[in-house]
């Protein structure tokens, strides 16, 4: 390439006879434009493609008395006419019939671009390869051997950094010999089975006579075996239908022809990175890969696992119960202030603020604390990579009891919330399977349901209760993983399948996200605690304090009285089973019908439920009826006797776990 | 190489693109490509094209916030099935 001051001089829009035209070609954000705006400078014209609203950028430069056209195309990963830029690039090369083309890649990814290379060289036009950004490359530790590639690929390799005008020479250099003929130009190109040999050359035989002009047969027969919809619908306008019927007989025996034809070229790719590309052997994908293998291990990932999981419940509350406990004597005293301001009001509403709303709702917003710790370092596990080890681990525990397939993503989603979950399930084909799915899905401990167990824990067990949170988790999971065998080996026969799984890199958190991750799950329940909480703790309140003012009396009591005997078993008074009932508007009303019915939640509640009848009603919590909206959308999804079926099931379960545990646990405590 | 990948899925449990690339012999970003392609083919879907995690439909989704990122997912379409058992 000649001088800066002498390219400025010749550089001009006028096309000129003997001009010889390069066509740019390569996928998005490679530096295509980098490279076509150092050749071009200010000569160059941008407008779009005829007929079209995809933008066509054209230049010109002068480079040792031969003057270039220089036409960049838009970026494609490939050649398969899915997009308007995949057609418009491959009709340009084939029509235009350029004098080269510089196909133009990322050297840092050089695997991801090679496909498009592959697709390229089986058109007529003679092709240099540009590694751009080969400076990337190299402050990533990747080195290209660009001879060993050129002679593996046999065409022109030039590496550059457009960026920096470094290579440009070169690369103008490689044209000139290419188009000069100087060069032994002979591309090796990915060859597929011989069995698709066979049939692409009956395809051959049947198509040549009638090909378009321009068009390569062999490169239409190819392409017509991969399923081209633009090629074939042009061939079946231009062949007879005889002949046509002829090749769609062919298409029908091979339709996945396409699995060997585009996995030969990733085989080609494959050898072509092998031979040329020296990759790095430590950095960031190597910490990842060695984290890794113990924490994605099915053993010591395992272990890693419960023990994060214990760390995430004694962290949250050895930091979270004393502000708890703070704003609960704030609480008692703007309960005290709103008594004395409402002095000589009616004794029922002084009642309903202070009991009612302060009391119910308000005790709720104490936990606020407890569960923004809790949110902050399931994000942090989150953002750092770790959760989606945590979903593969998952995976590979439910494999080994039988439990998997499609069913996975559904109860994956449940441990956000079981609604999503549910609706996820619509992704599995067999009925059997989606069913089983629905029914197991409010086994999952959502959010809410581990909002409600992260509070009432320390209530009941004080310094012990972040292994009886953890122990409430796993407990759970292995009900779930009990009652999934056994559906399983009646219902759910004979599926499996797998997933490949995207890990991401483990990084370090970024707070500005764990941030706003906090923020969003403290305004939802916030909003929450202002709208169906709030409300759920007035109906309990009216309920419990009418028609005498004694909650011992009320239609409250009433109610719950008719539960007690199913309560006797599991040592629960009324006052339990009617928090566990409410619990179905939404499960943080446990806390506050807790709280409304006996009070100061913190003095009152270990005195009045034994540890082993603390235990069962955690369990019982855990495993009770899902709120209103799961088991609406479980109607939605099947219909009434199946819904009816997974209410009855679970209150079974939970009432059975809850009699057994505190039965267990009366013997030990 | 896109068949061996589809015999990854027919079999065996959740693999990383790691893995899957181990078993091939190639690197993770050409694992990424193939995914893609199959996908763009009809031999693999992905969770987030399934539409799983909508929350449209439930009646606290207003005061609700629990979609969280979910990780990508791929597995076997129906085609793909097909595809598999022909190889067989």
């Amino acid at each position: 390439m000649a001088g800066k001051s002498e390219n400025k001089a010749t550089r001009n829009a006028t096309p000129a006879a003997d001009s010889l035209t390069i066509t740019l070609a390569g996928q998005p954000n490679v530096g295509k434009s980098t490279i076509f705006n150092v050749l071009t400078g200010l000569s160059q014209h941008v407008g779009n493609w005829p007929g079209k609203t995809v933008e066509q950028k054209v230049g010109k430069f002068t480079h040792a008395g031969q003057n270039y056209t220089v036409v960049d195309l838009p970026g494609t990963y490939s050649l398969t006419a899915n997009s308007e830029e995949e057609r418009i690039a491959r009709n340009f090369i084939i029509q235009e019939e350029p004098d080269v083309v510089v196909v133009v890649v990322d050297a840092a990814v050089l695997e991801r671009s090679l496909y498009l290379l592959a697709e390229i060289l089986l058109l007529p036009a003679p092709v240099v390869l540009a590694l751009n950004m080969i400076d990337v490359a190299e402050q990533e530790g990747i080195q290209i051997e660009s001879a060993v590639l050129e002679a593996a690929l046999g065409i022109p390799v030039v590496p550059l950094n457009a960026a920096r005008g470094r290579g440009i020479r070169e690369l103008i250099a490689a044209v000139e010999t290419l188009s000069t003929g100087q060069y032994n130009y002979h591309p090796r190109y990915p060859t597929i089975l011989p069995a698709h040999q066979e049939v692409l050359a009956e395809i051959l035989a049947l198509i040549q006579d009638d090909a378009p002009p321009l068009y390569p047969p062999n490169w239409i027969a190819l392409k017509l075996l991969e399923g081209d919809e633009e090629l074939t619908a042009l061939m079946e306008q231009r062949l007879p239908p005889e002949k046509w019927e002829q090749v769609y007989q062919h298409f029908y025996a091979h339709e996945d022809a396409i699995l060997d034809i585009a996995g030969a070229r990733y085989e080609w790719i494959e050898r072509m990175i092998r031979a040329a590309v020296i990759r790095p052997k430590v950095g960031q994908v190597g910490l990842t890969a060695h984290l890794d293998k113990v924490l994605t291990h099915p053993l010591w990932g395992t272990v890693v696992l419960l023990a994060v999981l214990g760390f995430v419940f004694w962290l949250t509350y050895a930091l979270g119960s004393p502000l708890q406990a703070w704003l609960d004597g704030l609480l008692g005293l703007l309960g005290d202030y709103v008594a004395t301001l409402l002095h000589g009001a009616p004794v029922w509403l002084v009642a309903l603020l202070t009991d009612g709303v302060i009391g119910g709702a308000g005790m709720v917003l104490t936990f606020l604390p407890i569960l923004l710790i809790f949110f902050a370092v399931l994000g942090i596990l989150e953002d750092t990579g770790y959760m989606a080890r945590v979903a593969f681990l998952t995976d590979r525990f439910m494999h080994s009891m039988g439990l998997h397939g499609k069913s996975f993503i559904p109860l994956l989603l449940g441990f956000g919330c079981n609604v999503p979950s549910i609706l996820g399930a619509r992704i599995i084909e067999t009925k059997r399977a989606r069913l089983l799915t629905i029914l197991l899905a409010p086994l999952i401990p959502c959010t809410a349901r581990m909002a409600v167990i992260t509070v009432l824990t320390p209530i009941f067990f004080g310094a012990a209760a972040g292994w009886v949170a953890w122990g409430l988790v796993v407990f759970s999971l292995l009900v779930l993983v009990g009652l999934g065998l056994l559906l399983h080996r009646f219902i759910l026969k004979g599926e499996q399948v797998a997933f490949i799984m995207e890990l991401p890199l483990y990084h370090l958190p970024n707070f500005q996200t764990i941030g706003l991750y906090v923020w969003q799950n403290a305004v939802a329940f916030l909003k929450k605690a202002g709208t169906i909480i709030l409300g759920v703790s007035i109906i309990i309140w009216i309920f419990s304090y009418f028609p005498t003012g004694d909650p011992t009396e009320s239609y409250l009591a009433l109610t719950g009285r008719w539960l007690e005997p199913l309560g006797v078993w599991m040592g629960l008074p009324w006052q339990a089973l009617t928090a566990l009932l409410t619990s179905f508007i939404a499960k943080e009303n446990t806390i506050a019908t807790l709280s409304i019915l006996y009070g100061d939640l913190e003095t009152v509640l270990p005195t009045a439920l034994t540890p082993a009848a603390a235990l069962a009603f955690l369990v019982m919590q855990m495993l009770f009826i899902p709120c209103v909206a799961v088991v609406a959308t479980i109607k939605q999804e099947t219909n009434t006797k199946w819904t009816l079926v997974s209410v009855g099931m679970l209150l079974f379960i939970s009432w059975v776990a809850g009699v057994l545990v505190y039965q267990l646990g009366h013997l030990v405590f | 190489m896109l068949q061996q990948l589809l015999r990854q899925l027919t079999h065996g449990q959740l693999q990383p693109p790691e893995e899957v690339a181990r078993t091939l012999g190639t690197t993770p970003a050409l694992v990424a490509q193939m995914t893609e392609q199959l996908v763009a083919r009809g031999y693999l879907q992905s969770n987030a094209a399934q539409g799983a995690t909508s929350c449209a439909h439930c009646p606290l989704h207003t005061v609700c916030n629990t979609i969280k990122r979910q990780p990508r997912l791929w597995s076997l379409t129906a085609k793909g099935e097909r595809a598999m058992r022909k190889e067989v």
